[in-house]
């Protein structure tokens, strides 16, 4: 989906909490968060954490000079774990 | 302009080998056994990313998003298939007006927790605006977009679903997208 919206002219960036796969598919720009899937902007009703998020993301945008290229948000998951199929979910994880 | 088209070279080689997984992945999927069955599967791998250089300012940028959260207007559009094993892979456009506590999400394969509490953790078109009103985004379009995330076709995603959003972007003017898979 990235990939292609950048190919028609428009410049790109994603939020990830998956690197592998997000390196798989290699994306233009990309910010790797470290929240659990389902969350991709931290908690429910965080206001400013998910405002701090967004402006690094597009500080991103104007800085990667490399296709590829990528940053690392350094905020934390500061929730219980999520639950998913049995699972917790914690900080970074996907699943 | 005609469009810049990506690589579609990777489309006939995925089709191909996704012809052959399907049989064997379908009943483990049926089963919800994701794990053995995405072990085998022919994802798309790519060593070279396109690019378009940012041309100004994000803050004199129209920007889109698109979300992989399966969010629809319920009573509006059709939910996506949340059941369908091999994903859905089309696509809903969600008007910047809309009302972010009135969306419900069609995709059954992640916690939606977070996400019923507060939509902006997938979908922060709120937070967006606020950023739009403070000066930091040029302005935000008209349309953003959601797809649902669960998608074993790939090259249909690809090759239908993604051109189809990104040519009425452009026929909107965004000059910047935010992609949030979930």
């Amino acid at each position: 989906m990235q990939r292609e919206i950048e190919a028609w002219g428009i410049s790109t960036i994603s939020l990830s909490n998956n690197p592998a796969a997000t390196e798989r598919v290699n994306p233009p720009r990309w910010a790797r968060v470290r929240f659990p899937r389902g969350s991709m902007l931290g908690e429910p009703g965080n206001r400013d954490k998910q405002l701090a998020v967004l402006r690094d993301t597009f500080a991103a945008l104007e800085t990667i000079r490399e296709p590829g290229g990528h940053v690392e948000l350094s905020y934390r998951w500061e929730a219980p774990p999520v639950m998913w199929r049995g699972k917790l979910l914690t900080e970074g994880s996907y699943s | 302009m005609p469009p810049v088209r990506s690589d579609a070279r990777w489309l006939a080689e995925f089709r191909s080998q996704y012809a052959a997984w399907w049989p064997e992945a379908h009943p483990l999927i049926a089963q919800h056994q994701y794990g053995p069955a995405f072990k085998t599967y022919p994802w798309p791998t790519f060593r070279e990313a396109p690019w378009t250089p940012l041309g100004k300012p994000v803050a004199q940028s129209a920007l889109a998003v698109v979300t992989t959260g399966g969010l629809y207007r319920p009573g509006v559009d059709l939910p996506f298939d949340g059941d369908a094993l091999e994903g859905d892979w089309g696509f809903r456009a969600l008007p910047r007006e809309v009302d972010l506590t009135g969306l419900a999400i069609a995709h059954p394969h992640f916690a939606h927790e977070a996400a019923e509490a507060d939509m902006n953790t997938i979908f922060p078109l709120k937070r967006l605006g606020e950023l739009e009103a403070a000066g930091l985004i040029g302005r935000l379009a008209p349309t953003h977009y959601s797809t649902m995330g669960y998608v074993t076709r790939a090259a249909d995603l690809a090759a239908e679903t993604a051109p189809t959003i990104a040519a009425r972007m452009k026929a909107e003017g965004v000059e910047v997208a935010l992609v949030i898979p979930v």
